[in-house]
C-alpha cells in the first residue's frame, strides 16, 4: 500500500515536472518569437549643453546672464 | 484636416494673453503698494507689491489660456479616412508595473484596431525597465498570455511576423527616454510612426488610426499629442481631478493650442512621432554635473518637443481627438509624490533654457514650467511678508509736523487691498465659470449630467481645491527646497489602485503641514492678530492637513463629478475590463494558455 503511494507520488511529481519543463520552454520560444525587430535607426545624439567659450561669442548679454544664472543655479546645488 | 493655429495667429495669441496678464499684474501691484505704502513707503511694501504682480500675472496667464480656448473653439472636422499606407509601432514602456493589467491595456487596444480591420499597419512592443525580479519573471509569464490571446502562435505559424514583442532591459539606462531611445536604435527603421503610451494609457482604435491618417496627411509634422481624460478614478480627490480634467482641460488645452501653433507640447505619452524626426532630432545626452540638476533629463518630454521644433518639425496638440485615456493619483499623497518627480524635471529645465537654436516659444514653455513650480514659494513669501510687515508697520503719526493743531489720519487704504483679494479670488473662478457657461450654451455640459449636476461638481471641485490649495503649496514648496538643495528624488514606480489611505498613513505625511498650519495661526496671533481673518483660509487646512489627506482619498460616487466616461463608458475601457477579468479567471487555472484569443463582439 505504502510503496503504491509512493509510486503514485513519484509519477505524478514526474508529470508535473515535464508540464512545468514544456511549458518554460514555450515560454522560452515565445520570448524568443518576440523579440524586438532588427531593423536599426541611427540616433544622433544632441547638443544641449555647448562649450563656454562658444557660448559667450554667440549669445547676447540678457540671454548670457540668464544661462549663468541658471548655471550657478545647478552648481550652487550640487555643491552642497 | 486640423489647422494648427497660423504663425501669425499663435503671435498675436500670445501677445494679447501677455499684455493682458502683465497688465493685469501691474494693476493689483499698482493697489496694493498703494495699501502697503499708506502709513509711509517701506522697503518690504516693494516686496510686496513685487511678489502681487508676479502671483497676479500668473493667475492671468492661466485664466487668459482658457479665454483664448473659449476664442478660438470651433467644431471640430470630420475624421479622415484615407488609406493606411504606413506602419505604426504601439510603445507600452512599464516600469514595476502590474502587468496583468497593463498587458490586458495591450490586448485592448488590439481587439479595438482589430475591430476596425486595420491590426495589420500595428504593432505592439512592451518595453520593460522593470528591476525588480520578481515583477519581470511575472511580466514574461503574461505576456505569453497576452501572445496566446492574440493568436500570434496561428499567425507565426502561417509565416506571418509576429506583431507583439517584448524586450525587458537589464539596466534602465535614461530611465523613460532611454527605454524609447533603445527601441528606436533597434527597430526604428521598421515603422513610419510610434505611438507612445505610459503604462496606465488606453486608446481607441478610431483614433490611433485618425492619428495615423493625420500624421500622413501633415509630412511636416514630427508628433501629434492628444489630450487624455482621465479615467477610472473612485476616490474623492481623483474623482474631483477626473472631473476637472474632464471639464475644464480641454478649453485650456484649446487655448494652449491656440498660443503655441507648431511649437505645441509633448506630454510623454498618448502621442504619435514620426519616427525619422524624432531619431534624426531627440536623442538626449546627460546633462553634467551629478542630479538633480545634471544626469538624465527627468521632464524629457519637453525637451524632446523643444528639440523637434528646434528641428524644423511640427509639434501639434490637437485637442478634438476623443478617445485617449489615462489613470491619474487617486490621493493627495500619490500626487505630491508625483508632483515632486515632475518638480525636479521642471526645474531642471534651468540648464536647458539657453540650449542653442531653441525656438523663443520652446524656452517660454520651459520658463512656464519652472515658474509654475517656484510659484508657491512667491506665496509663501508673500504671506510672510504681509505678516512682517504688520508686525513692524510704525504707530501712525497722528501729528508730523511740530506744533500741529488737528490731527491728521492716516488715509484707510483697506479696499484697494481687499480689491486685489477679490480680483485675484475672480482670477481663479472666472474661467470656471466662463467654461461652465460655453458648456451650457454649446450643449457640453449634458455630458456631464446636465447644468445643475455640472455646477454642483464645479462648487464642489471649487471647494475642495481650496481647501487642498494651501497643503499643495506646503509640498511643493518643500520639493522646490529639496531640489534646489540638492535631493535627487530618484524614479519612484507609480502607485496604482484605489488610493485609499488610512488616517495614520495621512497623518505620517502631513504631520509636518498641521505643525506648519499652527506655527502660522500662532504667528499672527502674537504678531500680527488683525491679519488673522486673511490667514485663516490658509491656516485652517494646515491645521487639518492629515483630516483632508484621509478625507479626501475615500470613495466618491456619482452624480458628483459626474463625467462622460462614466456616463457611458468608452469601448475600449470596456474590453480592458472584461479582459481582466477574462484572464484572471483563466490565469489562476492555466497560467500559460496555448490559444484562448479574446472574442470581438460585434
Amino acid at each position: 500500500m505504502g510503496t503504491h503511494m509512493m509510486m503514485q507520488e513519484s509519477l505524478s511529481d514526474t508529470v508535473e515536472q515535464a508540464q512545468a519543463q514544456t511549458v518554460s520552454m514555450r515560454q522560452a520560444a515565445i520570448l524568443r518569437a518576440a523579440r524586438l525587430p532588427d531593423a536599426p535607426l541611427a540616433m544622433p545624439r544632441q547638443l544641449i549643453e555647448r562649450p563656454l567659450a562658444e557660448a559667450v561669442a554667440n549669445t547676447p548679454l540678457l540671454s548670457r546672464l540668464i544661462g549663468s544664472f541658471a548655471s550657478g543655479v545647478g552648481r550652487a546645488a550640487r555643491g552642497r | 484636416m486640423i489647422q494648427s493655429t497660423s504663425p501669425s495667429g499663435a503671435r498675436s495669441a500670445r501677445a494679447l494673453a501677455l499684455l493682458i496678464s502683465i497688465g493685469l499684474g501691474i494693476g493689483a501691484a499698482a493697489l496694493f503698494l498703494q495699501f502697503g505704502a499708506a502709513d509711509g513707503y517701506q522697503m518690504v511694501d516693494g516686496v510686496r507689491a513685487a511678489l502681487v504682480f508676479i502671483t497676479t500675472f500668473w493667475l492671468a496667464w492661466g485664466a487668459m489660456q482658457s479665454v483664448e480656448g473659449l476664442i478660438s473653439a470651433r467644431t471640430p472636422p470630420a475624421y479622415l479616412n484615407t488609406p493606411l499606407t504606413t506602419r505604426t509601432a504601439i510603445l507600452m514602456p512599464v516600469y514595476n508595473e502590474d502587468p496583468g493589467v497593463v498587458f490586458a491595456r495591450v490586448a485592448a487596444m488590439d481587439v479595438s484596431l482589430s475591430r476596425l480591420g486595420v491590426a495589420e499597419h500595428f504593432d505592439f512592443a512592451i518595453l520593460s525597465d522593470t528591476q525588480k525580479d520578481e515583477v519581470g519573471t511575472e511580466e514574461e509569464r503574461w505576456f505569453v498570455h497576452l501572445w496566446a490571446d492574440r493568436g500570434q502562435d496561428a499567425r507565426v505559424a502561417s509565416g506571418k511576423a509576429p506583431r507583439f514583442f517584448y524586450r525587458r532591459r537589464a539596466r534602465n539606462i535614461g530611465r523613460k527616454a532611454g527605454n524609447i531611445q533603445d527601441f528606436f536604435e533597434t527597430s526604428g527603421a521598421q515603422y513610419d510612426f510610434a505611438l507612445i503610451l505610459d503604462a496606465d494609457s488606453l486608446m481607441e482604435g478610431e483614433t490611433i488610426v485618425e492619428m495615423v491618417r493625420r500624421m500622413q496627411a501633415a509630412p511636416e509634422l514630427g508628433l501629434l499629442q492628444t489630450l487624455p481624460r482621465i479615467t477610472g478614478a473612485h476616490s474623492r480627490f481623483g474623482r474631483a481631478m477626473q472631473f476637472a480634467a474632464g471639464f475644464y482641460s480641454p478649453v485650456f488645452a484649446q487655448g494652449q493650442a491656440a498660443m503655441q501653433g507648431v511649437t505645441g507640447p509633448f506630454w510623454g505619452h498618448n502621442a504619435m512621432v514620426r519616427v525619422r524626426a524624432f531619431a534624426e532630432s531627440c536623442a538626449l545626452p546627460e546633462l553634467s554635473g551629478p542630479p538633480p540638476f545634471g544626469g538624465h533629463i527627468l521632464s524629457h518630454d519637453y525637451v524632446e518637443a523643444a528639440l523637434l521644433a528646434r528641428a524644423g518639425w511640427a509639434v501639434r496638440l490637437d485637442p478634438d481627438l476623443a478617445g485617449s485615456y489615462e489613470e491619474g493619483p487617486e490621493n493627495m499623497i500619490d500626487f505630491a509624490k508625483r508632483d515632486r518627480r515632475w518638480c525636479q524635471g521642471n526645474l531642471q529645465h534651468i540648464r536647458v533654457i539657453s540650449a542653442p537654436g531653441l525656438k523663443g516659444w520652446s524656452r517660454f514653455v520651459f520658463f512656464q514650467g519652472i515658474l509654475s513650480y517656484i510659484a508657491p514659494l512667491f506665496w509663501v513669501m508673500f504671506l510672510a511678508s504681509n505678516l512682517y510687515a504688520t508686525a513692524t508697520a510704525p504707530e501712525p503719526d497722528f501729528f508730523p509736523e511740530p506744533f500741529q493743531l488737528f490731527p491728521v489720519f492716516p488715509s484707510d487704504q483697506t479696499s484697494k487691498a481687499v480689491g486685489v483679494a477679490v480680483g485675484v479670488f475672480g482670477l481663479l473662478v472666472f474661467p470656471k465659470v466662463l467654461i461652465l457657461l460655453d458648456a451650457i450654451a454649446r450643449g457640453r455640459v449634458t455630458q456631464f449630467g446636465g447644468t445643475f449636476i455640472a455646477l454642483r461638481g464645479m462648487m464642489t471641485e471649487l471647494i475642495q481645491s481650496s481647501i487642498n490649495a494651501p497643503i499643495m503649496l506646503m509640498w511643493q514648496t518643500r520639493a522646490v527646497m529639496q531640489v534646489v538643495m540638492g535631493r535627487d528624488g530618484g524614479w519612484p514606480a507609480q502607485t496604482r489602485g484605489d488610493g485609499r489611505l488610512t488616517f495614520p498613513e495621512a497623518l505620517a505625511a502631513a504631520w509636518w503641514i498641521q505643525l506648519w498650519g499652527i506655527v502660522v495661526i500662532a504667528l499672527t496671533h502674537s504678531f500680527a492678530p488683525n491679519l488673522m481673518l486673511w490667514v485663516l483660509p490658509i491656516g485652517v487646512p494646515l491645521v487639518v492637513a492629515p483630516l483632508v489627506v484621509w478625507l479626501t482619498s475615500k470613495p466618491s460616487h456619482p452624480p458628483v463629478f459626474l463625467t462622460p466616461e462614466e456616463t457611458a463608458l468608452p469601448q475600449v475601457i470596456t474590453d480592458h475590463r472584461r479582459i481582466v477579468a477574462l484572464w484572471d479567471g483563466s490565469f489562476q487555472n492555466a497560467p500559460v494558455p496555448h490559444a484562448q484569443v479574446t472574442e470581438i463582439p460585434a
